[in-house]
């Protein structure tokens, strides 16, 4: 099973690995419980910054779709086949869009929820959450 | 004077394989390289000029064969002026060391060239996509486990070895130093191995099968160099101990033909994927 990314696509390098890594689940050509390479590995053979590797890995283990089992190495999540089909930035515009609507139904205007949104951010990227 | 026909037997031997058989292999296969898989047709394995490659060849053959010269009239001089009296092995294992490593010289220039032109390989390689098997390698992916076993038997029977010898008290016994120097060189040995197997790939174009291949036969030469090693420091202390250091550069000698025929080792030229090479693969 090979993964193959372009560095000239608009598409950033991360995001091809977790879809290539997702499409191969869905394919079934990765089962769960199947071992996927080191970071450092990866990294080393896509000629890659290991940060970029370990970000893409990161948003699967997120996502449920692989498991890091410490020194062992990394696997194939036993649910991965339905996990690969959630997409959080769907989830998290449906969500945005109906908190919007409903604040909008209780009259804030547009300028009062994006104040409003910024230092609520703020907050919880002040207090670390 | 059995001592000095064993020594120049065991020399000449060492000259005639480290400065002419495996040079000649070596040449031939850049020859065979050049004449079969000329930059006309695979422009991705020439990033250098022609020229820079033939000159490499001929510089090759050139140092080996002067080496070959001084070795022959280096023995000549030593054949005629042999020492008979006990203190003998204080410069004949000196003149082996040093003469073996003269004769590295040539293939360490070699491999600096090599270095050279796969640097220059992945500058040149203006491909936008990269591509990546999407499975782990695993140390038991390049080396048998029995083979990997008998390593860690061997090193771990040295040890074993000198805690037992420390009891002895000789003067000259090295003790725990021996212990560090060996780990130290297992170290090493296993960190050229990692290099090889997680590190980046020298050659761009180089197929993984290839890959596998060439890092295999690179784990098996350091597993049996590491031996080799092992052993032979074995062999030199026991040699002191049982006053059989006369013997000391012969065996050496003999260690070093060891480790070169361990260390020149190639994968078979049918087996390597030149197709890589092509103009062909410049959009892939």
């Amino acid at each position: 099973m090979g993964i193959t990314i372009n560095t000239g696509d608009t598409v950033p390098v991360f995001s091809q690995l977790i879809e290539q890594i997702k499409s191969a689940v869905s394919n079934g050509d990765l089962s769960p419980g199947d071992a996927l390479p080191s970071v450092r590995q990866l990294a080393n053979d896509l000629n890659l910054n290991h940060n970029t590797v370990a970000k893409a890995y990161k948003h699967l283990i997120r996502d449920s779709v692989i498991v890091s089992k410490g020194y062992r190495g990394t696997f194939i999540h036993t649910d991965a086949q339905a996990n690969c089909n959630f997409d959080i930035n769907t989830v998290v515009t449906s969500k945005l869009g109906e908190t919007i609507q409903a604040l909008r139904n209780t009259g804030a205007t547009d300028s009062e929820i994006r104040i409003a949104f910024g230092a609520v951010m703020k907050n919880k990227s002040d207090s670390g959450a | 004077m059995e001592t000095k026909f064993l020594f120049i037997t065991v020399v000449l031997s060492q000259l005639f394989l480290m400065s002419y058989y495996f040079p000649r292999k070596i040449a031939n296969r850049i020859q065979y390289v050049l004449d079969t898989y000329p930059p006309s047709e695979f422009p991705k394995l020439y990033p250098k000029s022609i020229e820079y490659y033939t000159r490499i060849q001929r510089n090759y053959r050139i140092l080996n064969t002067f080496i070959l010269v001084l070795g022959a009239m280096l023995l000549g001089i030593v054949f005629n002026n042999f020492p008979e009296d006990s203190n003998r092995e204080r410069w004949d294992q000196a003149i082996v060391l040093s003469f073996f490593m003269v004769q590295f010289i040539p293939i360490l220039l070699l491999e600096i060239s090599s270095f050279n032109i796969f640097r220059q390989m992945r500058k040149t390689d203006l491909r936008t996509t990269r591509k990546a098997e999407l499975q782990p390698r695993r140390l038991f992916d390049f080396i048998s486990p029995i083979l990997f076993g008998v390593v860690v038997f061997v090193y771990v029977s040295f040890v074993v070895f000198i805690l037992y010898f420390k009891r002895f008290d000789y003067p000259w016994f090295g003790g725990n130093l021996n212990i560090v120097i060996i780990t130290g060189a297992y170290l090493f040995f296993s960190g050229v191995a990692a290099w090889n197997m997680f590190g980046k790939k020298l050659d761009p174009y180089q197929s993984n099968e290839d890959r596998r291949r060439q890092t295999s036969l690179i784990v098996k030469q350091l597993a049996l160099i590491s031996i080799g090693m092992t052993l032979y420091a074995i062999f030199t202390i026991l040699a002191h101990t049982f006053e059989i250091r006369y013997l000391g550069s012969i065996f050496m000698s003999i260690y070093f033909q060891i480790l070169a025929v361990f260390s020149f080792q190639f994968i078979q030229m049918e087996d390597i994927n030149f197709e890589v090479y092509k103009e062909e693969d410049q959009a892939s």
